[in-house]
């Protein structure tokens, strides 16, 4: 009986670790800032943003918007959400762009545990960053 | 802890800090949020210094009246830790915002973009804002705005 709940344990774990691993890694490289959405900001606030690069990799997250993370990445929240639960796992902060799935990546990166960027991936040619200000910024 | 007033109050208020930051780590932002499941910067900043001096029982201060609060000081010279980093509303900033200097790199604060996370004073979008600092001093030795404070709150009960 005990083994057969030890194997039924493990069975779960190899389940739930397939399932992690099969969530897809297309976000995970540079993406360049082609475009800014703020209604709230100044005129020339994307300006300087435009063209800058964020990238993703299994030891580093850089991003030269914003901080930068070097050590203890995280990038487990970033998984398969429903559209409609968007606001609800990033907040009120943004208005979302109409996105074409019902389904998108999307998560938090996360350094020692500290959000450092909320993020949606929408295919891996179209990207969003969600800045301060309740910008969004057009990741391609 | 030593018998420096101003030091043993800023060691409070870091360690304070970094307590609630690690209750809160991970949760998103949250407008208007007063406790550990998501704050906004000035409820970060409250629950912070109410953590630190529990019998003070500060009243909550939204940023604009935080700013101008007697309880608070307006500092010129650099700032410490436990030092609150301050940012007015501008031309190109949403709102105002508040934050707790960590040491001489690092403020922590509850950002809309992050929620509770550390920044860098180099942190290219909060540098070019212009911040000023203040020093919480309502509980040193002698300030009449908070021993006032302390009277209105032990005659409300």
């Amino acid at each position: 009986m005990a083994r057969l709940a030890t194997a039924s344990a493990v069975a779960i774990i190899l389940l739930w670790v397939c399932q992690v691993n099969a969530q897809p890694r297309y976000w995970m490289k540079t993406w360049r800032v082609d475009a800014v959405a703020c209604s709230k900001c100044p005129k020339d606030f994307g300006k300087s943003l435009i063209g800058k690069e964020v990238s993703f990799s299994d030891k580093r997250f850089d991003n030269p918007l914003y901080e930068s993370c070097d050590g203890d990445i995280d990038y487990s929240d970033i998984s398969e959400t429903d559209v409609a639960s968007l606001s609800r796992k990033f907040g009120i902060t943004w208005r979302f762009p109409k996105l074409a799935g019902p389904e998108v990546l999307s998560g938090w990166v996360r350094c020692h545990g500290y959000n450092f960027g909320g993020f949606i991936f929408e295919s891996e040619k179209q990207g969003y960053y969600l800045f301060e200000d309740g910008a969004v910024l057009s990741l391609r | 802890m030593g018998t420096d007033p101003l030091k043993d109050m800023q060691e409070k208020i870091v360690n304070a800090a970094n307590s609630t930051a690690e209750a809160a780590k991970g949760k998103k932002y949250k407008t208007g949020g007063k406790d550990v499941s998501g704050f906004d910067c000035s409820g970060f900043v409250w629950y912070v210094l109410n953590a630190a001096f529990p019998p003070a029982k500060l009243p909550y201060m939204p940023t604009e009246v935080l700013f101008d609060s007697s309880l608070f000081k307006k500092l010129t010279d650099t700032p410490e830790k436990g030092d609150l980093i301050c940012f007015k509303k501008s031309l190109g900033a949403d709102a105002n915002h508040v934050g707790i200097v960590l040491d001489q790199q690092t403020w922590i604060g509850s950002q809309s973009s992050t929620g509770v996370a550390p920044v860098k004073f180099s942190n290219p979008y909060w540098s070019t804002k212009n911040p000023f600092f203040m020093r919480f001093v309502g509980v040193l030795p002698g300030n009449i705005s908070y021993l006032q404070h302390l009277s209105k709150v032990s005659a409300n009960g």
